[in-house]
């Protein structure tokens, strides 16, 4: 059976010379598949971090990125048994719709996840923070 | 059950070696991890099995999946390849990280 990451809750089974193993999948890795989807977005990519809802003044120059829309985005899953919740904060190009955007990423990011890990996407939340010109 | 490893790699009747280098030639393998989640590594003298472990009745075994595989043909390519070597032992599979996405 396939579970999520958490290895201190595994779920075991009793022993059945057919059954083959636990598959654990890690967070990272449904992160990283979430984070492919925003890249392969054309309208839509990594945002800059933010201090109280501002982008933080000179941030570039310590090394912090910037918005960019061919970067990947920052974002994190949580694996509860075989359901997946994904956070994400991106950037939207100037002045394309921001449901149309965020609806084609939950998608992709939805299917994906599904069809390369087995877990279910409970939920892909996306918060935009920011528009790129 | 006691565990005991010998400098021939074997540990508990399985041969850790062996194992490694079949988890390895899976091509939706890229790597064998350590490190978390499952910290899977094998100790032997004067060497370490990253991405191994041997317990009790489980093979663990850590990779990190190459990017376009999914965890499904993981998880048949390594069972076919590292069942005939578990010596009976279940073989459970952790799927650590995956390689970076490819460019758009």
């Amino acid at each position: 059976m396939v579970t999520g990451s958490r290895l201190e809750s595994p779920v075991r089974v009793l022993p059945d010379p057919d059954y083959l193993g636990d598959v654990i999948i890690s967070e990272r890795v449904v992160a990283k598949i979430a984070s492919q989807a925003v890249y392969e977005t054309p309208s839509a990519g990594a945002a800059a971090p933010r201090l109280f809802g501002s982008v933080a003044p000179g941030a570039g120059h310590m090394g912090i990125r910037s918005s960019d829309l061919a970067a990947r985005p920052k974002t994190s899953a949580q694996i509860d048994s075989s359901v997946v919740y994904v956070d994400m904060a991106i950037s939207v190009r100037w002045p394309e719709s921001l449901a149309d955007v965020t609806e084609r990423i939950r998608d992709t990011v939805e299917d994906r996840i599904k069809a390369w890990t087995g877990l279910t996407v409970a939920r892909v939340r996306i918060s935009v923070t920011d528009l790129v010109a | 059950m006691s565990v005991q490893a010998t400098t021939d790699a074997t540990v508990d009747g399985v041969d850790v070696d062996k194992i490694a280098a079949a988890a390895q030639d899976c091509p939706a393998v890229d790597a064998l991890v350590e490190g978390p989640p499952a910290m899977a590594a094998t100790y032997l003298p004067r060497r370490r099995v990253t991405g191994i472990r041997i317990e009790d009745d489980v093979v663990t075994i850590q990779v990190r999946l190459r990017w376009g595989s999914t965890v499904g043909q993981l998880a048949q390519q390594v069972w076919a390849a590292v069942r005939p070597l578990a010596g009976g032992h279940r073989v459970d599979i952790v799927v650590a990280d995956i390689t970076g996405g490819t460019e758009r």
